[in-house]
């Protein structure tokens, strides 16, 4: 008998692991948009490239490694946002004695750590009275996050996708019992605030829609180090360390005679840039550029309405040692601690 | 030898002194503050529990210390 793929349960490490190869306990269970299941795919390599075998054909197989990734697309609550940016960025503090808890979130100090916490991971799609699928994949670390805002109605006009890899080791079946699904709260774009070197684009009614994003790049060639460690014949990653990484801020608003961007940019003037979003006083998110420049400035279009596309360039703030900083509030107090 | 044998008696002692320190319940912070420690020269801060308080410490490495 098959399964739909909305049998899926997908359950996302609340606590960080201890260890990359040490699977966390405690999962949150959310919805999804997007319908990819992972694959915990092996790599093979053949011999097909090598000579002296009088012809160009394989005449064999040998393991390399394990290749695991997937991305999450989900509308924006503040719970997911808060899992997404507490592993991404790295350094995440909770506090508060009761919900709603209060989240500040910065990047790692690669002085201090080039390791972001590892989070397990288990999909499980229920079949015929067993399971089609239940893997639980170890030591995972997020690759990339982007938040996208939209203007229209509903929850798409708020959105948060992840793109995640994995270490390659896998657990099957998982033996995890996935809690049920975490009560999510919803930011729709409705709510936000913006204000970009002292232009507040909400008060104006100019902002039409933009993009918030972190990019790790992370190392995954040197996770594969001599000893690091192999599954069923296959290599793993023993580590997953941060490279060169990227925050992006874009936006698109309403070009008016007044518009201060081309200026911005031609001067160079760099100024704080902050995006709250929330569902209510106890569930919210709130992005902050201490320091940003704009980088490209670009006369555009939307619905017939003359508009300006910004690219901002964040830059290193040294009062605020940081170059982004998120605080969220939501009723989750274990996530990445 | 007996120079060897003080040694590892005061190594011995060393190691019993800091898992002692372990097991003893930490006192909270204040309320209204969290403790954050860098993790690798063990400096410790109180910081008023606020994130315009907690981001430039964080930012420069100091993690939260659970209690």
């Amino acid at each position: 008998m098959p399964a739909r793929i909305q049998q899926l349960v997908l359950g996302l490490g609340a606590n960080k692991q201890t260890a990359i190869g040490t699977a966390g306990t405690t999962f949150l269970r959310f919805k999804k948009l997007d319908t990819t299941l992972t694959t915990p795919k092996p790599i093979f390599e053949n011999d097909a490239a090598e000579i002296g075998k009088q012809h160009e054909f394989i005449t064999a197989t040998f393991p390399s490694h394990y290749d695991v990734a997937n991305r999450l697309e989900k509308y924006a609550s503040a719970e997911f946002v808060t899992w997404a940016t507490a592993y991404a960025l790295g350094n995440a503090t909770v506090t508060g004695s009761s919900a709603p808890y209060t989240y500040t979130i910065v990047p790692i100090d690669p002085g201090t750590t080039i390791e972001l916490p590892y989070f397990s991971l288990v999909e499980q799609v229920a079949e015929g009275g067993g399971s089609a699928v239940d893997n639980l994949y170890v030591g995972c670390a997020i690759e990339d996050f982007t938040y996208q805002f939209n203007y229209g109605p509903g929850r798409s006009s708020s959105k948060m996708t992840v793109n995640w890899v994995g270490s390659g080791k896998l657990t099957t079946p998982s033996g995890i019992t996935v809690p049920a699904l975490t009560v999510e709260n919803n930011m729709l774009a409705a709510s936000m605030s913006l204000t970009v070197n002292g232009v507040d684009y909400v008060a104006t009614k100019r902002i039409l829609s933009g993009s918030i994003g972190w990019k790790n790049n992370l190392l995954l060639n040197a996770g594969f180090y001599p000893g690091s460690g192999l599954q069923n014949g296959l290599q793993i990653r023993g580590r997953m360390e941060i490279g060169a990484r990227v925050p992006t801020f874009q936006f698109t608003a309403r070009l008016l005679s007044g518009s201060t961007e081309y200026t911005t940019l031609i001067n160079q003037t760099t100024g704080t840039a902050t995006l709250s979003v929330n569902h209510d006083a106890n569930n919210s998110v709130s992005f902050s550029f201490p320091k940003m420049a704009f980088q490209v400035v670009e006369n555009a279009e939307a619905d017939g309405i003359v508009a300006v596309t910004v690219t901002g360039a964040p830059q290193y703030d040294t009062v605020s040692n940081t170059v982004l900083s998120i605080t969220t509030k939501c009723g989750i107090n274990t996530i990445a601690q | 030898m007996p120079d060897l044998k003080q040694e590892m008696a005061d190594v011995a002692a060393a190691i019993e002194r800091l898992e002692t320190q372990a097991a003893a319940p930490a006192t909270p912070p204040a309320p209204g503050k969290v403790r954050l420690r860098h993790p690798h020269t063990g400096d410790i801060k109180e910081v008023d529990a606020v994130p315009e308080k907690l981001i430039p410490i964080m930012g420069l490495g100091y993690q939260q210390v659970k209690e």
